[in-house]
């Protein structure tokens, strides 16, 4: 009987646990953090690493031709999605138009909302073209924490979304944009980023860059009350390798500023960043296009113990094409070497050694790249064309400044060794006009017209750098919305014409597609619920930056969760 | 000294008109019956400039409504003819249930550019554009 009942606490405690792992409430831990994304997905790009992969394999390339619809939810967006949504705890948290929402994943019923108001004289440069998008929220404890576009960080409790705190970061060097015709200097940090939860630490990228070129920082904020514990500046200051790259005065105005989430590793304690293009983007104020401007157009390390960098590499020297290199820098192990992968706008995928930035080969992965041959052996372009005369006629450049990638997030599993990449084939007619001033905002001095191509989703082997496999959506031009890949051998994305997609990872046959009828401007992600796997794809933005007519699409916002 | 007295109440008012009115609200911005700058290739020159600076991150390079910053309206099919086009510029548009907006530059902008940049444009014009 003793023994019977021993039994019985035995099991009981069990099943305790058992649920305990498949239903982990309660504060989000630095260890769960450090994990990939399994049950949970805690980080916007799926773990520290930016690898957008998943350990779940109960939906897999067997059975993803069974998918079905489980729940649909608008959360209303009045511009485009870009956030992934994070899991924990069965709730879905995704950030829209200065909101943030707590969708519930059993139906994707709204649970609770967040709403930020914007200043009344909130404006400026390109300023209404940024508000309201995000592209992610952290978590850690028991806050979500979110960056609202005029750059204040909210604490919200996961539970109810009542704010613990609301940190305003302009006494520290941050301004909001201001009204044009009601401001003297109207310049100002716009947040559209997400930040990244690292033990003790939010990590916040502040970037100002195209609402008039204020300098880019990474800030670190205390999880407890927000007080900011250091900033790391993009650009280098006086004393710091680089700071020679910019004429004396352009550093000040020199944009840089970070845009994407960045990735961490918790064995070097480096933050890694790319930072947008120098500013302003025609490039006579910084050197012509003959200084190298480091730390623009760039790949960052920031140790996080202090703030300080840790190295700068400039993959675009003296930036003339707005070619930043904004995208999520991927930690991968290749051959035991901890190394950054990037594929980028350039139309390469950079590999740099992540401990010392030390450049180790940047593979092609677009058909149409002009504007270099190739980059040499220690990561300078080769045979750049020359830019176009101040005034004078365009010049055709590929790709775009749109990139082989844009902001969509790329995805790698280690199971395949395959990087995802939403890429593109595009170009431009660029070129340069003389510099405007308004309000104390500088003008990008420079326009361009688009030369569309094709949406081109591919898989690149990560070691080699050869294509394995591509899917072109012949006509229709733009980016997938983001990539995600599991352990069940899928790779998850949705075009910009709104065709969700599961491929088989290792092959590229498709093995599921569902038009959704709007464009995705996010990455899917995938969690385990009450033991179901889903996949979570939110759809939502004007497809294409402005061209709808070739997707014959209108503008749509809605959150599809699918199962099997 | 009653002249002096008028002078200092004058003054006072002209000072307290300029501390309360922003730097160019004072400014004109009466729309000309016609372009003055239409066909004028120095002004539309500098319009381009002005165009290629302000105009074409959400309307494109080409005012074909591909700006790299958002959805502008295809300018070089602008229907709402030569007043109809400067009175949007000057005091922008919104479009219902969405965020990304015309913004207004009266104020901003002074009468002249507005109408340099509306010289450039009328010359992108499609032919079933309107100018009238």
């Amino acid at each position: 009987m003793q023994q019977l009942k021993l039994k019985g606490v035995i099991a009981a405690m069990a099943l305790a646990g058992f649920a305990g792992l498949a239903q982990a409430g309660g504060p989000v831990t630095d260890k769960m953090l450090s994990m990939d994304a399994g049950d949970e997905w805690l980080h916007a790009n799926g773990n520290w690493a930016g690898h957008r992969y998943s350990t779940l394999n109960q939906i897999n390339a067997r059975n993803a031709k069974k998918l079905n619809v489980a729940w649909m939810k608008s959360i209303g967006a009045k511009t485009d999605t870009m956030a992934t949504p994070l899991y924990h705890d069965g709730l879905l948290f995704i950030p829209q138009d200065n909101k943030v929402f707590a969708l519930s994943a059993d139906d994707g019923s709204i649970v609770w909302k967040y709403e930020h108001t914007l200043p009344e004289d909130w404006g400026g440069y390109n300023v209404p073209f940024f508000t309201g998008k995000h592209r992610g929220v952290a978590i850690s404890g028991m806050y979500v924490f979110f960056l609202s576009n005029d750059n204040k960080l909210h604490a919200l409790d996961y539970k109810t979304g009542k704010a613990a705190f609301v940190k305003d970061y302009q006494d520290q060097g941050f301004p909001y944009p201001k009204d044009f015709s009601q401001a003297g200097d109207s310049n100002g940090y716009v947040s559209t980023v997400g930040p990244l939860a690292i033990p003790g630490a939010i990590l916040l990228p502040m970037n100002a860059t195209d609402t008039g070129g204020l300098p880019g920082y990474v800030v670190a904020a205390n999880p407890s009350n927000g007080d900011v514990m250091w900033k790391a500046n993009m650009i280098p200051g006086p004393g710091e390798e680089g700071y020679d790259t910019w004429p004396e005065g352009s550093h000040e105005y020199g944009g840089a500023g970070p845009w994407i989430v960045g990735s961490y590793d918790p064995d070097l304690k480096m933050y890694f960043t790319g930072t947008a293009n120098a500013y302003e983007w025609n490039p006579k104020n910084r050197g012509g296009g003959e200084m190298d401007n480091v730390g623009a157009a760039s790949i960052v390390a920031v140790n996080t113990g202090d703030g300080s960098v840790a190295w700068r590499y400039v993959g675009v020297p003296g930036d003339p094409w707005d070619y930043d290199l904004p995208q999520t820098p991927l930690v991968i192990d290749i051959d035991g070497k901890k190394t950054i992968v990037q594929p980028n706008k350039t139309g390469y995928i950079h590999h740099l050694d992540a401990k010392t930035g030390k450049f180790l080969k940047a593979d092609k992965f677009i058909d149409q790249v002009n504007w270099i041959k190739g980059y040499d052996k220690n990561g300078r372009p080769i045979d750049m064309i020359p830019l176009p005369e101040e005034g004078g006629d365009p010049v055709l450049v590929q790709p775009g400044l749109l990139g082989g990638v844009n902001m969509y997030p790329s995805a790698y599993n280690p199971k395949t060794g395959l990087v995802y990449l939403p890429a593109a084939e595009s170009g431009m007619m660029y070129g340069f006009e003389e510099i405007k001033i308004i309000s104390n905002v500088r003008h990008f001095g420079a326009y361009q017209e688009f030369e569309w191509g094709p949406e081109v989703d591919k898989a690149v082997n990560v070691k080699t750098g050869e294509e394995v496999w591509r899917d072109t959506q012949e006509g229709e031009p733009g980016y997938a919305g983001g990539m995600l890949t599991t352990a069940g051998n899928i790779t998850v994305y949705t075009t910009q014409a709104g065709k969700f997609t599961v491929a088989d990872a290792k092959s590229g046959k498709i093995l599921y597609r569902l038009n959704m009828g709007g464009a995705a401007k996010s990455g899917p992600m995938t969690y385990k619920h009450k033991g179901k796997q889903y996949i979570v794809q939110a759809l939502g933005g004007v497809a294409q930056f402005g061209r709808d007519e070739p997707l014959k699409n209108e503008f749509a916002s809605v959150i599809v969760a699918f199962t099997r | 000294m009653q002249i002096t007295k008028w002078l200092l109440a004058m003054f006072c008012a002209a000072g307290l008109w300029m501390a309360l009115v922003p730097a160019g609200m004072a400014e004109e911005y009466e729309v000309p019956e016609a372009n003055p700058y239409s066909g004028d290739k120095k002004a539309i020159r500098s319009g381009r400039s002005w165009y290629r600076n302000v105009c074409s991150p959400c309307h494109g390079g080409r005012a074909d409504g591909q700006g790299e910053r958002g959805t502008g309206a295809d300018l070089r099919k602008q229907k709402l003819g030569y007043k109809g086009f400067v009175e949007v510029v000057l005091d922008g548009r919104k479009v219902q249930g969405r965020i990304q907006f015309m913004p207004g530059w009266r104020n901003v902008l002074s009468m002249k550019d507005i109408l340099e940049i509306t010289a450039y444009v009328e010359t992108l014009a499609l032919p079933e554009a309107n100018w009238e």
